[in-house]
């Protein structure tokens, strides 16, 4: 998990505690606002129960004075009824408040209907017993106390009115203020989101992507990469980090430059001594052709100007020197060519390799002599390099697979191309001797002989020379063989050309390093 | 700048959250008459527990027997508002006086009754008839005689009327002056415990006494950071004396010391409710009382307008649901 995801999680988490209290003040104000519905229907109720009582109250009025005009029996059942009625509306609102003053009220109304109960019923005593002056007195008492009990079932209706009104009014409060808090709340939510960003973004993923480009700049041997003064002037974790490797960048091209001071006068050195060496080599070895020569020269005229005084045994002898002799001068020549392929400056052309393989096969007809081999050439793509020493890779190449195949009743020679992406691959194939694969990794090695000098001449540097020139122009050699099965040698050039070709002090450093 | 953004946002918000009760602005001066009745207790509650210094104001207290000179007084100029029965104002209004009505602060329909002299042959109601009744004239008294007599099936001619202060029901009942006296609950309790057995009592249901907070009409007007504090201060003391019963009768009877006997206010204190109200038994008792005076001969004018007489907002604004009656808005 990378560190920005990682810091992400706590303050993610944070985010997530934030929406909870949101979540949970949403909550409440929502339960709140449940109870005040249940409150509102409640108060709904008292009201319709006070206009209720108000309706029975008038049509009760009614009944009085039709007693008090036509004196109906009828009516006196009304009024028990309707006190009745009345007595379980009252105990059912009284059910329904728990306010004080809703219930001083309604005991006003309980009070005022119990005195319009007991005015009633005189007045009602008072119409029956006939007596004028009862009569007035009485009524004047029930008027007083249908008044008292029309004024307090105003006041209750509009009290319960009142409530409901407020009540309605804190339930629109409530949401109200749920969807400011809501609002503000989302908000926050977004604000707190991009602080968070912003501040994770500037002070954590900001330094670290820088301090990963620098790193990857020293990593790729950039050393002039500088943190200062974006990060190494910060005092925190980051800044310390920056200077750290500030500090350690500075070090390290210090001790850049003297490795490179050192490494080029060693090279110097070692370039020096390896040229010094070759021509060494080359003097000691194109000095040793004159004696050998010498040495050949006499021994040849030894045995054509004595012939007839040597035995056959002196005879024998003499040849064996002078076989010896040119095995050496062929040795030498071949360390000399050896060297030259070293030292030797490419002069780039673009190269037939066609031509340059059909070329080399008729100059070694002759090493043919019964025309015994099957030679193949395919297709050979043209490649970018110095012309002699391909050629001189063709003939080892080929020669080699001469040698090594001569033995075979039916010899077979093909010679191929095949490329990949990025070089250009050439064979030479034989179903010679083969070799074990063990030992491949000798094969191209100076003076290293799979096979015994009594079985194939040679001087062992032929494929020692193919590699040295393959590598100079940038290519690799290597093959694959079975025991009496036959041997391919393959040589890969690169297709980009000259990219990737060794001078001779690039070649001599690699070679001996 | 960024930050000085949020902040704006965040702040009403903030503010949005709590609310606070404490009076802001200079502390406002505010003198009221009283008629020094346990029927005032609301005022007291509120002056006792600090109701009234909490919410800004200085009040100072004009103490009168009746609420009649109470409100004398403040029609005089010498306070802003007066707490009386409901009589004076109504007799007020019908005299064209330009009153405000803020609200009525306690009803009870036991704070009047009518004693008579058992010597002097009472028994029951109907033994009035021929009687001299000495009643407080001008006061809610004369109402209530009125109304008694009426539902008694009394005339008001088979009677004598005569006036008696509240200083002298004691003295002039003791004397044999009167043969029947109607007095305040406050003063019942204290001339049984001297007169006992010489007396009976009567009481009528047909009648509410009702104490109003009033005061000229434009002085309330004028006023409006006092009114609204002195009403927010009215329903505290309302809420401390629905619950805390005793503690308040020990206000009151601290406040009323001398006057009133402890006992004495304990044993009517039930009778009394106490709330501040603009409702329909204000009004009804209210145009009842003129309607008497119309038909006793006492005024001829027109029914005054008791509804306009009406200041609801400051009420209105401490408890919304205790103004029952549609009133117009008032600025």
């Amino acid at each position: 998990m990378r560190v920005g995801l990682k810091l992400l999680v706590p303050q993610l988490l944070q985010f997530l505690l934030l929406l909870l209290v949101c979540g949970m003040i949403v909550f409440n104000l929502y339960t709140e606002y449940e109870t005040l519905s249940r409150s509102h229907g409640r108060m709904e109720t008292r009201v319709e129960l006070a206009e209720r009582l108000k309706s029975m109250r008038a049509d009760n009025v009614l009944r009085v004075l039709a007693y008090a005009n036509r004196r109906d029996p009828a009516q006196l059942h009304g009024f028990a009824r309707y006190e009745e009625e009345v007595s379980v509306i009252l105990t059912e609102y009284a059910a329904l408040t728990t306010e004080n003053e809703e219930r001083l009220l309604l005991d006003t109304v309980a009070d005022a209907q119990q005195r319009i109960t007991e005015s009633r019923t005189a007045l009602i005593n008072a119409i029956d017993s006939g007596n004028a002056m009862q009569q007035d007195a009485a009524f004047q008492r029930w008027e007083i106390h249908r008044r008292l009990l029309d004024a307090s079932l105003n006041d209750l209706a509009g009290y319960a009115l009142n409530r409901l009104r407020a009540a309605v009014n804190r339930v629109d409060a409530q949401r109200a203020y749920a969807l400011t808090i809501a609002a503000y709340g989302a908000l926050a939510f977004v604000l707190l989101i991009m602080l968070g960003t912003h501040f994770v973004r500037r002070y954590v993923s900001l330094p670290l992507e820088r301090l990963t480009t620098a790193i990857d700049g020293i990593a790729r041997g950039d050393l002039s990469l500088n943190m200062q003064p974006e990060l190494a002037g910060r005092r925190d974790e980051f800044g310390n980090i920056a200077r750290a490797f500030t500090n350690m960048t500075v070090r390290l091209k210090d001790i850049h430059s003297t490795l490179e001071d050192r490494v080029q006068k060693r090279t110097l050195q070692l370039d020096a001594s390896v040229k010094e060496l070759e021509a060494f080599a080359y003097s000691v070895s194109h000095d040793l052709r004159v004696p050998l020569r010498a040495i050949d020269g006499f021994s040849h005229m030894l045995e054509q100007r004595y012939r007839e005084q040597l035995d056959d045994e002196a005879r024998r002898l003499i040849g064996v020197v002078r076989d010896n002799s040119q095995k050496m001068g062929r040795l030498i020549d071949d360390i000399l060519a050896f060297s030259r392929m070293g030292r030797q400056e490419i002069t780039w052309n673009t190269v037939d390799m066609n031509a340059l393989a059909q070329a080399a096969a008729e100059e070694l007809a002759p090493h043919d002599k019964g025309r015994r081999f099957e030679l193949q050439i395919g297709t050979l793509p043209s490649a970018q390099g110095n012309n002699a020493m391909l050629r001189q890779v063709w003939i080892n190449l080929i020669s080699n697979a001469i040698k090594f195949s001569s033995p075979k009743a039916h010899p077979k020679i093909e010679i191929g191309a095949c490329r990949d992406d990025q070089e250009q691959v050439y064979y030479v194939k034989d179903n010679g001797v083969g070799f074990d694969m063990q030992y491949a990794s000798k094969l191209f090695g100076v003076f290293q002989r799979l096979h015994g000098v009594d079985e194939f001449e040679g001087t062992g540097i032929g494929l020692a020379i193919v590699k040295r020139i393959v590598s100079r122009h940038g290519g690799r050699v290597w093959a694959e063989a079975q025991l009496n099965e036959g041997a391919t040698l393959y040589f890969a050039l690169p297709l980009a050309g000259t990219q990737g070709a060794e001078t001779p002090d690039q070649y001599y450093l690699k070679e001996n390093a | 700048m960024k930050w000085l953004y949020l902040l704006s946002l965040i702040t009403p918000l903030l503010s949005s959250c709590g609310g606070n009760d404490t009076a802001t602005g200079p502390r406002l001066p505010l003198t009221i008459a009283e008629f020094s009745q346990p029927a005032a207790a609301l005022l007291y509650v509120a002056e006792a527990r600090g109701y009234l210094s909490g919410a800004g104001l200085d009040v100072t207290f004009r103490p009168f027997n009746v609420g009649k000179d109470a409100l004398k007084d403040t029609l005089d100029g010498k306070s802003d508002l007066a707490i009386t029965f409901q009589t004076p104002v109504v007799r007020n209004l019908q005299e064209g006086i330009p009153l405000g009505i803020l609200a009525s602060i306690m009803t009870s329909s036991r704070n009047n009754a009518l004693v008579g002299l058992r010597e002097r042959g009472i028994a029951k109601a109907g033994d009035l008839r021929g009687k001299k009744i000495g009643v407080t004239k001008g006061t809610s008294s004369e109402f209530f005689l009125s109304v008694f007599l009426a539902t008694e099936g009394i005339l008001p001619k088979d009677v004598t009327t005569v006036h008696v202060t509240p200083g002298d029901f004691e003295k002039t009942l003791a004397a044999g002056d009167v043969d029947a006296l109607v007095l305040f609950a406050s003063y019942r309790t204290r001339i049984r415990n001297t007169m006992g057995e010489r007396l009976v009592y009567f009481s009528s249901d047909a009648y509410n006494d009702i104490v109003i907070l009033t005061g000229l009409r434009q002085i309330i007007l004028n006023k409006p950071d006092a009114i609204r504090r002195l009403m927010t201060a009215l329903s505290k003391a309302q809420d401390y004396i629905e619950n805390n019963r005793d503690d308040s009768i020990a206000i009151v009877a601290r406040r009323l010391a001398g006057k009133f006997e402890k006992a004495n206010i304990d044993e009517d204190w039930d009778s009394y409710r106490f709330a501040l109200r603009l409702d329909h038994i204000l009004l009804g008792n209210m145009r009842s009382e003129s309607d008497w005076y119309a038909a006793s001969g006492l005024f001829r004018g027109a029914t005054p307008d008791f509804k306009g007489a009406l200041v609801s907002e400051p009420l209105r604004a401490v408890r919304a649901a205790s103004v029952t009656v549609q009133t117009p808005r008032q600025p």
